[in-house]
């Protein structure tokens, strides 16, 4: 049993204030990603959990016992770190025994445990080696492993594929949410990477400087970003924002853009009453274009843009595009055959609009 | 292209020869019995230990020998152990007034040794540590040098390695003991030999604290002995006891060569 919980923690160093008053609960055997740019505060974050910084503030529980002042060897967690951190003089049997050997387990046990673990990450061949004499894919393992080998309650692992090229990151991925779903322990995994979050975490904390802008799954935060933040952090290209305000008219309300070029219908919906006269920024996937009109029936609007680049992935491609004067990105089906520089028109159903208030941010209807 | 290589090998065997001569000279004038040492040149002229024989007869050589090695070495094992911990404090941790403190170390370093001569040997007399070998030791368990060579040297070392080993279970000393100094070794090694010649070559200290001849160290016991009127002003048996001043650092220079030169680069002081 070990969630963790954050009651109004706050971090200074100095006068920057690294984390602000986070407030969320990890639940026991939940897998927590943070992510966020970097420099947001997501490894103060994590090291506050480890017990490797202090707490300027609040309250943080472990399991639900309070561990402010608990030392990092007594919170019965593991952390594996971006640049692997191992101990360069001992061979990585020693590297994974070490903290066994500290606790004053009897040898036996020690070895027992550490195959064991070696076994799970298929580093048996490497337990005689240095870590100088091994590759980053071999490393970050054996940094798992010394994570793994003393069964602890909660994991942390800050950044742990950055330092890996691609393919291997593709696969330390699964296999560390393979790991997860084996020891059924709590995970706080920090990230900047995007589709590692999303690909990882049952749920999501995002953070941007200092401040968790949104916890929820995957899923939520995809469909119903909370912020303009978290809108434009998900997702790739970005979500593309149009400034405007959104305005009554005779037919209900519409969403104009600011050059009072274009006018959207909205919902017809109370919720826009209290942000009539505002300024908004309308937000749209990539994904939500299509070359040709929705057959589904639902109301759609149509954009004539003029395509000035493409970007082909053989799946599917990328067309960065003029609307007026405003850059879109548009995801198109591979098939389309464009040669830019050309005119052609965009549909994106209503539903799939996103709209954030300008001043807070704050998505709103 | 060979005749100037030629000439530079002859250059260079001209200065190394200008060099060893004097140490051959001496090992030499030692062996030989003291009627003959002023016509020595390069070749023997009867070989006899008796200068060494007539050394050991009149100081307490191979006490003193003893006691430079004693204090030498705890001295160097302070520095090392010292060093480290004060070198760890000013690179990894965080606190008030960290880089002043650091400023003030730094300081002490650039200060004359002459200056604090006085205050120091004052302390030694009212703490009644003279004629002991605390005077010599426990004054030199910590050096503003070790401490700099240390702190730089931890710096380099990530963070995160620290952190690993805390969440691992490890105490402050054991971080440093044994995660941090396996891995500045080329810094032990400096800071060893450095410390040790230091306090081995060291007469101005020991002169001033010790009087009792049977706590002398060798440099102290020497120059006191080839200047004071007891070698009766024998040449041989002067070299002899300069002979066996050298010898130590002589036999260390050649185990440790490589770490010598090193060192004396890293650290751009000459011992
Ligand atoms: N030891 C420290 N001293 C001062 N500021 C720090 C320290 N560690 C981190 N910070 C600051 O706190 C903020 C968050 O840092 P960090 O948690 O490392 O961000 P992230 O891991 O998200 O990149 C940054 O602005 C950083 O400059
Ligand atoms: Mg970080």
């Amino acid at each position: 049993m070990a969630s963790i919980r954050f009651e109004q923690v706050s971090k200074r160093y100095g006068k920057v204030t690294a984390v602000a008053q986070a407030d969320f609960e990890v639940k026991d055997k939940e897998f927590m990603v943070l992510v966020g740019p970097s420099g947001c505060g997501k490894s103060t974050l994590l090291r506050m959990i480890a017990g490797l910084e202090d707490i300027s503030e609040g309250g943080l529980f472990i399991g639900g016992e309070r561990v402010n002042d608990l030392p990092p060897k007594d919170r019965d967690i593991a952390i594996v770190f971006q640049n692997y951190a191992l101990y360069p003089h001992m061979t990585v049997y020693d590297n994974l025994a070490f903290g066994l050997k500290i606790r004053g387990l009897k040898k036996e046990a020690i070895r027992e445990k550490v195959l064991e673990a070696a076994r799970i990450l298929e580093i048996e061949a490497l337990l005689d080696r240095k870590p100088k004499a091994m590759s980053g894919g071999q490393l970050q393992r054996v940094a798992i492993g010394r994570a793994i080998v003393r069964s602890p309650k909660v994991f942390l692992f800050d950044e742990p594929l950055s330092n890996l090229d691609a393919k291997l990151r593709g696969q330390m991925r699964l296999e560390i949410a393979r790991l997860h779903k084996k020891l059924q322990t709590t995970v706080v995994y920090v990230t900047h990477d995007q589709v590692e979050a999303m690909t990882l975490g049952d749920r999501i904390a995002v953070m941007q400087q200092g401040i968790i802008q949104q916890i929820d799954t995957p899923q939520n935060l995809y469909r119903r970003p909370a912020n303009r933040f978290v809108a434009g952090f998900i997702g790739s290209p970005p979500m593309n924002f149009i400034p405007g305000a959104i305005n009554q008219s005779s037919q209900g309300f519409v969403f104009e853009d600011d050059s009072l070029t274009y006018a959207f219908p909205l919902p017809a919906s109370a919720a826009w009453e209290p942000h009539t006269g505002r300024r908004v920024e309308m937000g749209l996937r990539p994904e939500h274009f299509s070359a040709r009109p929705p057959q589904d029936g639902l109301p759609y609007a149509s954009f004539e843009v003029e395509v000035q680049h493409i970007e082909r992935l053989g799946h599917e491609s990328f067309a960065f595009a003029q609307w007026g004067k405003y850059a879109l990105a548009a995801r198109l089906s591979a098939d389309e055959d464009l040669e830019p520089p050309c005119r052609i028109t965009l549909w994106a159903s209503l539903d799939k609009m996103h709209f954030f208030d300008l001043e807070s941010g704050r998505a709103v209807g | 292209m060979k005749a100037p290589k030629l000439f530079f090998y002859i250059l260079l065997a001209g200065a190394s020869l200008s060099f060893l001569y004097p140490f051959y000279w001496m090992l030499l004038a030692t062996l030989t019995p003291e009627a003959q040492i002023g016509a020595l040149g390069f070749l023997p002229a009867g070989l006899t230990m008796d200068n060494y024989q007539l050394l050991a007869d009149k100081i307490p050589i191979g006490r003193a020998l003893l006691n430079s090695f004693i204090v030498a070495a705890l001295s160097t094992t302070g520095v090392l152990v010292f060093g480290a911990m004060t070198g760890y404090v000013l690179a990894k941790m965080r606190f008030a007034g960290r880089n002043l403190l650091f400023f003030i170390i730094i300081f002490t370093m650039s200060m004359p040794f002459q200056l604090t001569l006085i205050p120091n040997y004052i302390l030694m007399v009212e703490l009644r540590w003279t004629d002991t070998l605390a005077a010599l030791v426990i004054p030199a368990l910590n050096s503003a040098f070790a401490i700099l060579l240390f702190r730089q040297a931890f710096q380099s070392i990530p963070d995160d390695l620290i952190h690993a080993a805390r969440v691992d279970g490890c105490s402050e000393l054991r971080i440093i003991f044994q995660i941090l100094l396996p891995n500045v070794i080329p810094a032990v090694i400096t800071a060893g030999i450095i410390t040790f010649m230091n306090s081995w070559n060291d007469v101005l200290w020991p002169l001033i604290v010790i009087r009792n001849e049977q706590l002398m160290t060798m440099p102290q016991l020497v120059a006191l002995f080839a200047v004071g009127g007891r070698s009766e002003a024998q040449l041989g048996v002067k070299l002899a006891a300069a002979v066996l001043l050298a010898l130590p650092i002589i036999v260390a220079y050649a185990v440790f060569q490589r770490h010598f030169i090193q060192s004396m680069a890293s650290s751009g002081l000459k011992g």
